[in-house]
């Protein structure tokens, strides 16, 4: 064995620990029937697959609330982190301190996360409903509201990743050599035009790649919504983790849990899949 | 003219961002000075009107077995610092080989180590439930560090592969024919020149698994192994959530991140620059 494996074996079985490992347990007890209180699992073959996809009330729902939820989410979060870069981008004391400040929302525990908009969005003691009173206005219950909560844990999500994104986004536009500008300046194109033709060709890929973090992190988003919503107020917010969470750790259904999970995951790896084949390098030596 | 008014233009918006993105944490420090009676107002002040270090004072004498803040920061900094320092070891070793060695399978195992950071999540919870339960680590605080560990460094080995790239394979090459061994010349070339990189993958380490709650609240269930995250949930139960102590708690979860952070934060935009979007 070469010593390069050798020194990232340690890192392939923790990997492999927290990710093979369990995919095959999840896998085989996604072919078992659960079975509650006493007696065996047994085994049922695709029974729970079959189950979640034709009988089950709340999988396919939650899968496309999840879909939907991926989409808000990118939407928000690869807009609003380009357009703060884009103002952050020169260099000079203010900006360079705004960019360390931006970072806070990202470095806040998920738990304080939750806790902090749900007392500020509060109608009553909340800040937003005192703001949105003194302009006249009555503040609506954000959480209570079926057709808000979604919207609103989009945008609370997004105010998450933002920092990140704007980090990534930053990042980008830092590789754009600024000889280009300067002879786009010369041949007289405008901001306007500089952006359109030179920035986004250029750190294109990065935005996919941002895409691609944005895209798994709000697939994944669990803790946001469970500590805020719970999946409430009436599914409005049941997005497939939650819902996996909840036959899982709630009704105890492991096999179904884990049926879901496998479906999950498969997703996922779907579109890590599409991403590198599309984005990896043409064959070039090093990578 | 044209060129100021951009400016101010500009100054304004970003101010207006911070505003929007800070305001939240701001409010959350701000109200933990203020009374209880003042918390709850429906038409709250921006500043407190009667300032007091009441609940400060309370989460750090009221201790009980159920709720003991100053333990639950001891739990998450030793689950923190132990991950960090594993993490970025094992990080450097194997960022290091895939950086420097050519071996079969390098670039599969390289473009690996994005997808196992970003896969994991609700799915994997209950899989992983049961390999700790296997391993005899479920409520302890080593199996949280073996989980986060494995959680972490992942990314962290990419983002230093990439800085080892950077660095010219002759510098470490000149070092060895001045009689260095390749530990030596690692040591003293590779080493200095990627701490920015090493420093960036540690703080993310840190800053990830300081406020982590999902896996926590699964693994751990002994009041005495709870960290920060499950201790800020003792505050908040469904019937009741007792603000005062809550914000205090959450402002003394914050600020050491904060203090460790923010300094590094240059970097960490340069590092993420020069490591994590280098293809």
């Amino acid at each position: 064995m070469n010593r390069g494996m050798l020194l990232i074996l340690p890192v392939v079985i923790l990997a492999l620990l927290i990710t093979a490992v369990p995919l095959v347990n999840m896998t085989y007890k996604s072919l078992q029937k659960t079975m509650f209180g006493f007696g065996k699992e047994r085994f049922i073959g695709l029974e729970n697959y079959v189950n979640l996809f034709t009988k089950d009330e709340d999988f396919l729902p939650s899968l496309w609330r999840s879909f939907l939820w991926v989409f808000e989410n990118l939407l928000v979060q690869l807009t609003i982190p380009m357009l703060i870069a884009l103002l952050l981008q020169e260099n000079n004391l203010f900006n360079r301190l705004s960019r360390t400040l931006v970072l806070i929302p990202w470095i806040l525990p998920l738990v304080v996360i939750s806790v902090v908009w749900r007392w500020l969005l509060e109608p009553n003691i909340g800040y937003v409903g005192y703001l949105l009173r003194s302009v006249g206005l009555n503040s609506p219950s954000f959480f209570g509201n079926k057709a808000l909560a979604f919207h609103t844990l989009v945008l609370i999500n997004s105010w998450h990743f933002i920092p990140f994104g704007t980090i990534l986004m930053l990042a980008a536009l830092s590789t754009v050599p600024q000889s280009l500008y300067d002879a786009a300046k010369v041949d007289g194109a405008g901001a306007f035009q500089r952006f359109i033709y030179i920035t986004f060709p250029m750190i294109g890929r990065t935005i996919w790649f941002v895409a691609l973090l944005a895209f798994m992190w709000s697939f994944n988003t669990f803790d946001l919504i469970w500590l805020i919503t719970e999946g409430g107020p009436a599914d409005s917010t049941l997005t497939l983790p939650v819902y996996i969470y909840k036959l899982a750790f709630k009704m105890y259904n492991y096999g179904k849990a884990s049926a879901a999970s496998v479906v999950s995951t498969l997703i996922l790896i779907a579109v890590a899949y599409a991403y590198f084949k599309v984005f990896s390098p043409k064959k070039e030596g090093t990578r | 003219m044209r060129k100021r008014l951009m400016k101010v233009l500009n100054i304004s918006l970003i101010t207006l961002v911070l505003i929007v993105l800070l305001f939240p944490f701001f409010w959350i420090v701000d109200s933990s000075f203020k009374s209880f009676a003042e918390i709850m107002r429906s038409s709250p002040s921006i500043i407190p009107k009667e300032p007091t270090l009441d609940h400060y004072k309370f989460i750090f004498t009221f201790r009980m077995a159920s709720k003991d803040f100053p333990l639950n920061i001891y739990n998450s900094l030793r689950v923190s610092l132990s991950t960090m320092a594993i993490s970025t070891v094992l990080a450097i070793m194997g960022g290091y080989g895939l950086a420097r060695y050519e071996f079969k399978g390098r670039d599969f195992l390289s473009k690996s180590m994005l997808i196992v950071y970003v896969l994991p999540g609700v799915p994997l919870l209950l899989p992983v439930y049961n390999l700790l339960a296997h391993l005899k680590l479920v409520d302890s605080l080593t199996g949280l560090v073996l989980i986060y560990t494995a959680l972490n460094t992942p990314f962290s080995v990419w983002l230093l592969r990439a800085f080892f790239d950077a660095i010219p394979k002759e510098l470490e090459e000149a070092a060895s024919i001045d009689g260095a061994s390749r530990i030596q010349s690692f040591f003293k070339v590779v080493l200095p020149l990627s701490l920015m990189g090493i420093i960036t993958a540690a703080m993310f380490v840190f800053i990830t698994t300081w406020g982590e709650y999902t896996f926590a609240q699964m693994i751990i269930t002994s009041d005495w192994k709870k960290t920060v995250s499950l201790g800020l949930a003792t505050y908040m139960t469904d019937q009741y959530i007792e603000w005062g102590p809550l914000l205090a708690a959450t402002t003394i979860v914050v600020i050491p991140v904060l203090v460790l952070f923010l300094p590094f934060s240059g970097f960490f935009v340069k590092g993420l620059a020069s490591g994590a979007l280098k293809e």
